[in-house]
């Protein structure tokens, strides 16, 4: 499997799955028109990735806005992430906000409600 | 099922559950699907319930983001912008007639000399703020602060007529000046030495209005001559004194009392320029000023009902 790189726009965040260190980053903004066409093909490369017996995932989502949409698919994504680690793979799992954003601090609170996921909510330093 | 829909999950779970009722061999549902569907109905509204909560904290978000930026903008524009009548491009600029009015403090390098940077700050501030609540109760568009001086237009972004904007923008220049006489007494007794006064310059004429700046940074702001016409006026101002540009005087002369013109050699303009003093020291507050006239009939008569009654004048009149 190939490195997997999507450079972000104005609407579309930085996704890059790297095989080779086992890591999957989300950055940027997430807005844009349907949030499929930036998940779905992220979506079909991670079952790629689940399918090479790779046994640790680990999971940088740095996200400075994203809509409605898009926290819906990242949802989706933990979904994901929570039935590979269901499958006996290891899943760490970093979600980030920014400094004073309280808001996105509770999304992810919110989102990863009932998960047992192997996960912590941090403050960007970047 | 069309994958590349947000909700094709649950639009599968509708589809799924409708085929369930339409199968005709089957009487009832079982135990294990109606479980099915509890489970699925629970994710859903539990989806539901996240999401609604995190478009909430969007929408605060952007209230909050948007109650920061209108103080950067004057209530007009801001209106314009925010009702999406106003598209935020490059190069969009328009010719309108305009009444632009400047003002600046006399001497103000010297009133600051010796205060320290907040006291400075402080004094600065509440200048701005008292005459920005005046523009801004005028229906000006406040296009700038530039130090101590401020540049406010009219007729932009709403039009309604050359003189309705020619005669807001020399009535908030006279409540302007009431106002900071009144303030010399405050500032007084906060230990400011020497009373505070401002030049106050007016002129009329065609401008461009629109978006100046670049892709990143822009400006909504207006140039062209009347601009430059306006702050030279100002600059020729005597403290406390309000001149007006011949086109806008022709505008306002009916209704507010100003001297004969002056003929004034101005810096950047070959011609001389004619200008006049507003003469009034006081504006009616709105509405109070009357109006009777019929041309055919030979007469036109206006009063500040604040200060004559109808009668008071019937009998003025009639002496």
């Amino acid at each position: 499997m190939d490195k997997y790189e999507v450079m972000a726009t104005k609407t579309t965040p930085y996704i890059l799955l790297d095989p080779q260190s086992g890591e999957l980053l989300l950055a940027g903004e997430s807005w844009p028109e349907n949030a499929m066409d930036v998940f779905h093909p992220l979506f079909e490369k991670l079952d790629e990735y689940f399918a090479l017996d790779k046994e640790q995932l680990r999971v940088e989502v740095k996200l400075d806005y994203h809509n409605t949409s898009s926290q819906k698919l990242m949802r989706e994504l933990i979904f994901r992430l929570q039935h590979a680690k269901d499958s006996d793979k290891t899943v760490i799992l970093n979600l980030y906000y920014l400094d004073g954003d309280t808001d996105m601090m509770e999304d992810w609170e919110e989102l990863m409600d009932d998960m047992s996921l192997n996960y912590q909510i941090l403050k960007r330093t970047d | 099922m069309d994958k590349s829909d947000v909700f094709w999950q649950e639009k599968q779970l509708l589809e799924k559950s409708k085929q369930v009722l339409q199968d005709p061999t089957k009487t009832e549902v079982s135990l294990a699907e109606y479980q099915e569907l509890l489970s699925s109905y629970a994710d859903v509204l539990k989806q539901v319930i996240q999401l609604t909560r995190f478009s909430d904290r969007n929408d605060k978000r952007m209230r909050l983001l948007t109650d920061k930026l209108r103080r950067y903008v004057s209530p007009p524009l801001f209106q314009k912008i925010t009702s999406g009548k106003e598209t935020v491009e490059i190069n969009k600029t328009k010719r309108v007639r305009l009444s632009i009015f400047f003002s600046d403090i006399v001497n103000f390098s010297w009133h600051s000399r010796d205060m320290e940077g907040e006291a400075l700050s402080d004094f600065l501030n509440s200048y701005l703020e008292e005459m920005t609540h005046i523009a801004n109760k005028y229906g000006g568009t406040l296009d700038k602060y530039i130090g101590d001086a401020i540049m406010v237009f009219f007729g932009d972004p709403v039009f309604v007529s050359d003189q309705d904007h020619a005669l807001r923008c020399v009535k908030m220049a006279i409540a302007m000046r009431k106002r900071l006489r009144e303030l010399h007494r405050h500032w007084y007794e906060l230990g400011y030495q020497k009373p505070l006064f401002v030049r106050m310059g007016i002129a009329t004429g065609h401008v461009s209005v629109g978006n100046f700046g670049s892709s990143e940074r822009l400006d909504y702001t207006i140039i062209g001559t009347p601009v430059n016409l306006a702050a030279r006026i100002q600059s020729m101002a005597a403290e406390d004194q309000i001149l007006i540009s011949h086109p806008t005087w022709a505008l306002v002369k009916d209704c507010i009392p100003c001297s004969d013109a002056i003929s004034m050699k101005l810096k950047g303009f070959d011609n001389e320029q004619l200008v006049h003093e507003v003469l009034l020291d006081e504006v009616a507050p709105e509405g109070e000023l009357k109006c009777i006239e019929n041309p055919d009939l030979g007469y036109s008569l206006k009063w500040d009902n604040s200060k004559l009654s109808l009668e008071e004048l019937i009998k003025l009149l009639s002496e």
